[in-house]
């Protein structure tokens, strides 16, 4: 609290704001990413407990299972200002509650076709695998999704 | 409502990266009145206590704790919670180790990151509603369907633990398949004999007062959820009084009426009365009353043509031989025993319905049901029974002692046209045929045509081994069963083995004699000739397992068994909660695993249903509004644990939240929003998605 | 000039259907003339811009505002008829939701032109003209309305009072509404959807349903549904679970599919995510077990192949006012 001060000129004005990239700096793409508690969740502890360092734009929003995520959360982040949105699942027959991972597959590829036409590309909406134990995967996962959205660019939403 | 941020420096794990200060600032600047601690260990006793105090002290409402992962903690900070008075589910952990402080390079993003995932919960945190656990009386019993290996193991495990136990089978003796065969690999045991003192002690032991065997019965209904399964059973009459009889068996002999025998696979013929086989247990005969003269009205003293007395009463009337010749009297035979349907409670209820072999007339090339002495591995082991149709003798049907035989490995096993996997246990009995075979007829020729060897156990190598060195076996391995064809040629049965099929001699693996089908003495190119052929076919399930996944909504997987909860770690529970399998219902498998298996049944009804002990009901469950369902019907089908039931009277659906897991894949799929995820709202993951992008 | 409170029906981008919608309560229409001074409605009367704004603010008891916000001149009798009308219903889907003139969203504002005035089949433009707003006439500077980027709904241009929804609203339903305020009775909250259910279609439909497990999709031209069968269960794509309730399931009624004018339920906000989330959740998941991950992604692309416009089936009428509303900028 003693170095308020101090720390106001390293925090940005609207500290949660990380990718809002001013002119002159990179792309810094904003991703939400929703991973299920049991499998791609514990992935990314795991991750975290062998303290591998990824990049740090995807927000983790923590559902019990895949099959919760809803595709109006997926617009809204999007609305909202998500240049991409990753949706991390159990391996299939792996899922904790047997079909969630199956249900949200197939939400995803159907979402995709909708999104294509809404001028979504399918890169800024990943669904992808990840266990408990592929911490590595976690992390590649992660970085190929930050690559491929800066690639893209912001998503401009009116 | 007022909300505390308890920041947990995780000693220095979390603050070294993080810097504590500068977030408390910037959470603060966005959320004006929240209040922000910091401590060392949350989770140390000192730690907690602070919490308690703190939450306690400050009057909080809602606690965000940005620490390690909720899956290390969630619960100590839970139980904080409640001990400071506060809803445990008003609280929601922030993930700022595993996910921020460990992995993210750059100090300033990872307080940034921190500082948004803050804000988040915080959101969140307001929006969570307290739920409460709910809990319900249980029953500490348990109904299991099917008195084999698995089914025995699990009501004698449970009748000894004090739990009442009904067992339902449908045939009239208890021991399932094993009680028929003579012995049992790998050790050559005699099957009656080493199930005879778990049967002994359920009919007779200590515990035996807890159990309950209802033969000749099936389910006929079950209704209500795990805790209290009310379970209807039909019993068919047997006709004699199993308390009564003492099994001396004199009433057989005098019966008139013969048929083929069903428990010897119809080789040779039994009573109207009679017992399923020479020492089945319990040991009273029964009465088909399809085939006794009696139910026909028949006098069996007189021709069969002549229709009795109808109105009965007078001795002569009806056939009366089995009740002139029982010593104990008449009051044992009841004939006018009906159908009755009998009803139980039960916390839980296990399946141990056993399995059936593949039908080898699928396989027409093999012969099956056309030629005769072409047999299935479950009538090889009646024939080789001491009390089986034949006493033990091996004998073609037209009485000669065979000279040659061929067994046939993965009958329908391993093969995409009939079923894609290997039961596992057909290779062993199969050396164990070869072992007894060998004993009896030294002699013999023995041809094993197989796909594969599979032998997996610590005990399985010696039979195998005692086949494998043994002059006269020779084991042909085939890469396709298609195309082989058995013929019948002058009392022989000719296998015609196209060379293709033949996988090459020697096969990289010494220790087995591999000979291709034109390398063998007595035979003409690709042919061999014997004298009695064995199908060892795939384990399949059961038919009757067909009745039960209806009447239980069961799933069942691709190859038509009872599907396990999860495959490995939880291959003993169905998806229904409060079923369970145990024994090859579920999965090929040998007595041994059936065995572990009832025990592990038991195991989950000990562990789960205690008396006295209520059931608690986690409240991460779903809720359906109904006043905004529209009846679509969506939601049933999606739910993977049957929890969801439509209410027609309020044309609404409801969720069991007994059997309610909260996936909250429903509420995902609901068109009209009309189901709640408790704990993952959409209204809390909305603001979760907004404050992170804000 | 009457006594009768005034009440009053303008048209937007719409097809004047919503018009012919009120026109349809047949001799009820008499009783709105008793009731009210039905003063304007540029479909009927021949009642003036001018009129109105000199008519002082809130003198109007009810406007029924149907149409989406294409142009500026939308927008403008938007503005003066939210500051003339005590209470303004947002009228039909148009307005509630954008409707089909907010499929247009789906392409950019010069996309639009070129499909309208150049590459349309039945138009000769050798000059290839494009309305502009503003063109220097010799006999002055003519101005046209400026045509937007984005259709938007009432409510996202000017506070709307009441929804009352549908393609066009039933007209039983704009009775029912009509009804209400002529009895006086205590109106319901500020910002309710009005003349229609909370719920969907399938609460009024009368077809038998049951557990939805989906193998393949139809178009309505490849096959003749089972007149007592949930029309989805058999693979048509019916909008009915993700439609407000309220039109009394007349589509579904005479074997057809719900389209989904009524809009999102109650609760609902994105009609189009809902849809895949509930044909997602009851696509045949049997027939993906087991597959690998690559098998899995083909058989559901051949499953949903058969659905050739996601967003023309699925946001036919609510695309303007679902979540993110239009096509993102290239």
């Amino acid at each position: 609290m003693q170095n308020s001060s101090a720390i106001k000129e390293n925090m940005p004005d609207n500290a949660v704001n990380i990718g809002n990239a001013k002119k002159t700096e990179v792309f810094e793409p904003r991703i939400i990413g929703f991973l299920c508690n049991w499998c791609s969740y514990a992935g990314a502890d795991k991750a975290g407990a062998a303290q591998k360092q990824y990049s740090p734009n995807v927000s983790v929003i923590r559902v019990m299972c895949s099959g919760r995520i809803d595709p109006q959360f997926i617009m809204d982040a999007f609305q909202k200002g998500a240049d991409g949105v990753m949706i991390l699942a159990c391996h299939p027959g792996d899922c904790h509650y047997k079909e969630g991972n199956y249900r949200a597959v197939q939400r995803h590829r159907l979402l995709l076709r909708l999104l294509g036409q809404l001028g979504i590309e399918g890169e800024r909406c990943r669904f992808d695998y990840v266990s408990a134990g592929e911490s590595d995967r976690f992390v590649s996962v992660i970085n190929e999704t930050v690559e491929a959205v800066k690639k893209l660019g912001p998503l401009k939403i009116k | 409502m007022k909300t505390a941020v308890y920041f947990c420096n995780c000693g220095t794990n979390i603050s070294d990266k993080i810097n504590p200060e500068k977030v408390q600032d910037a959470v603060k600047k966005k959320n004006g009145d929240v209040i922000f601690k910091t401590f060392d260990f949350l989770c140390s006793e000192e730690g907690r206590e602070f919490l308690r105090k703190d939450i306690m002290d400050n009057a909080v409402d809602a606690v965000v704790i940005p620490a390690c992962s909720p899956r290390d903690h969630e619960k100590t900070f839970m139980n904080v919670l409640s001990e400071a008075e506060v809803n445990p589910y008003m609280m929601q952990m922030v993930n700022i180790r595993e996910q921020v402080a460990w992995v993210t390079e750059d100090a300033e993003k990872a307080a940034v990151k921190a500082v948004q995932y803050i804000n988040a919960a915080i959101s969140r945190v307001n929006l969570q509603e307290p739920l409460k656990k709910k809990e319900i009386d249980v029953s500490p019993d348990a109904v299991v369907v099917g008195a084999g290996p698995a089914g025995l193991k699990a009501a004698l495990s449970l009748a000894e633990a004090g739990r009442k136990v009904t067992v339902v089978e449908k045939s009239p003796t208890i021991g399932g398949l094993p009680v028929r065969y003579e012995e049992i690999f790998p050790n050559m045991e005699c099957g009656p004999c080493m199930l005879e003192p778990i049967i002994g002690e359920a009919l007779h032991g200590d515990a035996s007062g807890n159990i309950e065997f209802l033969t000749l019965s099936e389910i006929e209904d079950v209704v209500g959820s795990y805790g209290n399964f009310n379970v209807k059973i039909k019993r068919s009459p047997r006709y004699v009084d199993t308390e009564k009889c003492i099994g001396c068996a004199e009433c057989i002999a005098p019966c008139p009426v013969s048929f083929k025998n069903p428990f010897n696979c119809g080789i040779n013929e039994r009573k109207a009365i009679d017992f399923s086989f020479a020492g089945a247990l319990p040991n009273v005969p029964y009465i088909n009353a399809e085939l006794c003269l009696r139910f026909k009205g028949f006098n069996g003293n007189e021709n069969a043509n002549v229709v009795g007395n109808a109105n009965g009463g007078a001795a002569g009337g009806f056939c009366r031989l089995c009740v002139d010749a029982c010593p104990v009297g008449e009051e044992i035979f009841k004939f006018d025993e009906k159908e009755e349907i009998i009803e139980r409670n039960a916390g839980g209820i296990i399946l141990a319905v056993g399995s059936a072999l593949y039908d080898c007339r699928k396989v027409p090339s093999l012969g099956y049901g056309k030629i005769p002495d072409v047999y299935n591995s479950l009538e090889f082991e009646r024939i080789l029974a001491s009390n089986g149709p034949t006493e033990g003798n091996i004998r073609t049907l037209d009485e000669k002692e065979p000279r040659s035989f061929a067994i046939v490995h993965c009958a329908g096993s391993l093969d995409k046209n009939h079923k894609g996997y290997c039961s596992g246990i057909c290779c062993e009995y199969a050396f164990k045929f070869n072992h007894i075979i060998r004993n009896k007829i030294p002699s013999a020729k023995i041809y094993h045509l197989y796909k594969e060897l599979v032998v997996p156990g610590k005990e399985s190598g010696s039979l195998y081994s005692k086949a494998a060195e043994d002059k006269n076996t020779v084991f042909i391995r085939i890469s396709d069963i298609n195309g082989m064809a058995v013929a019948e040629e002058g009392g022989k049965k000719v296998f015609s083995i196209n060379d293709a099929c033949v996988c090459g001699s020697g096969g990289g693996n010494e220790s087995r004699k591999i000979e291709s089908a034109d390398d063998r003495d007595g035979e003409n190119g690709g042919k061999i000739s014997v004298d009695a052929v064995i199908l060892c076919p795939a384990v399949v399930p059961a038919r009757d397992i067909d009745g039960l996944a209806g009447m239980l909504e069961l799933v069942r997987d691709r190859n038509g068994f009872f599907e396990e909860l999860h495959g490995r770690t939880d291959a003993g529970r169905s998806k229904i909660k409060g079923i369970y399998l145990a024994g090859s219902c579920h999965s090929p498998m040998d007595i041994k695993e059936a065995m572990s298996e009832g025990m592990a049944a038991a195991g989950y009804v000990l562990s789960g249903l205690v008396a006295g002990k209520k059931l608690s009901i986690d409240p991460i469950s779903a809720v359906v509004e109904q006043a905004r369902c529209s009846g679509c019907k969506v939601c049933i089908g999606v739910c993977p644990y049957k929890a969801i039931s439509f209410d027609e009277e309020k044309g609404a659906s409801f969720v069991n939240e007994l059997l309610c897991q909260g996936c909250g894949t429903c509420a995902a799929a609901c068109p009209s929003s009309a189901v709640k995820a408790n704990g993952f709202t959409d209204a809390e993951i909305f603001s979760e998605i907004g404050i992170m992008l804000a | 000039m009457t006594g009768k409170p005034k009440i009053s029906m303008y048209w937007a981008a719409s097809c004047g259907g919503c018009e012919i919608a009120l026109v349809n309560i047949n001799e009820k229409i008499m009783d709105v003339d008793a009731n009210f001074d039905f003063m304007f409605c540029p479909c009927l009367l021949d009642t003036k811009k001018r009129d109105i704004k000199e008519l002082p603010d809130e003198s109007i008891f009810i406007t029924f505002f149907n149409g989406g916000i294409r142009t500026e001149e939308n927008e403008e009798m938007a503005r003066l008829l939210r500051k003339k009308s005590k209470i303004l219903i947002a009228f039909g889907s148009c307005a509630c939701e954008g409707c089909v003139p907010g499929l247009a969203n789906l392409s950019a504002k010069d996309e639009l032109f070129k499909t309208v005035y150049l590459d349309n089949p039945s138009i000769d433009n050798p000059l290839e003209i494009l309305p502009v707003s503003e063109f220097d006439a010799p006999e002055g500077r003519l101005e046209i309305p400026r045509f937007y980027d984005t259709l938007r709904t009432l409510s996202q241009v000017v506070e709307v009072d009441y929804f009352l929804p549908g393609c066009p609203p039933e007209p039983k339903q704009i009775w029912n509404v009509i009804e209400l305020v002529i009895s006086g009775a205590p109106l319901p909250p500020k910002k309710s959807v009005i003349g229609a259910g909370s719920s969907s279609v399938c609460a009024e439909c009368e077809r038998e349903k049951s557990e939805k497990k989906i193998e393949r999709f139809f178009r309505n031209y490849e096959i003749i549904p089972e007149k007592e069968k949930c029309l989805l269960e058999q693979g048509l794509i019916c909008m009915g679970i993700a439609t407000r309730d309220g039109c009394g399931a007349l589509c579904p009624k005479v074997n057809m599919p719900c389209t989904g004018c009524y809009g999102p339920p109650e609760g609902v906000l994105d009609q189009g995510a809902k849809m895949v989330s509930a044909l997602g959740s009851i696509m045949d998941i049997d027939a993906i077990k087991g597959l690998d991950d690559e098998k899995i992604i083909e058989k559901i692309n051949r499953t949903i192949e058969s659905i050739p416009d996601p967003s023309g089936l699925f946001y036919k009428y609510s695309l303007a006012d679902s979540i993110l509303k239009r096509r993102a900028a290239p």
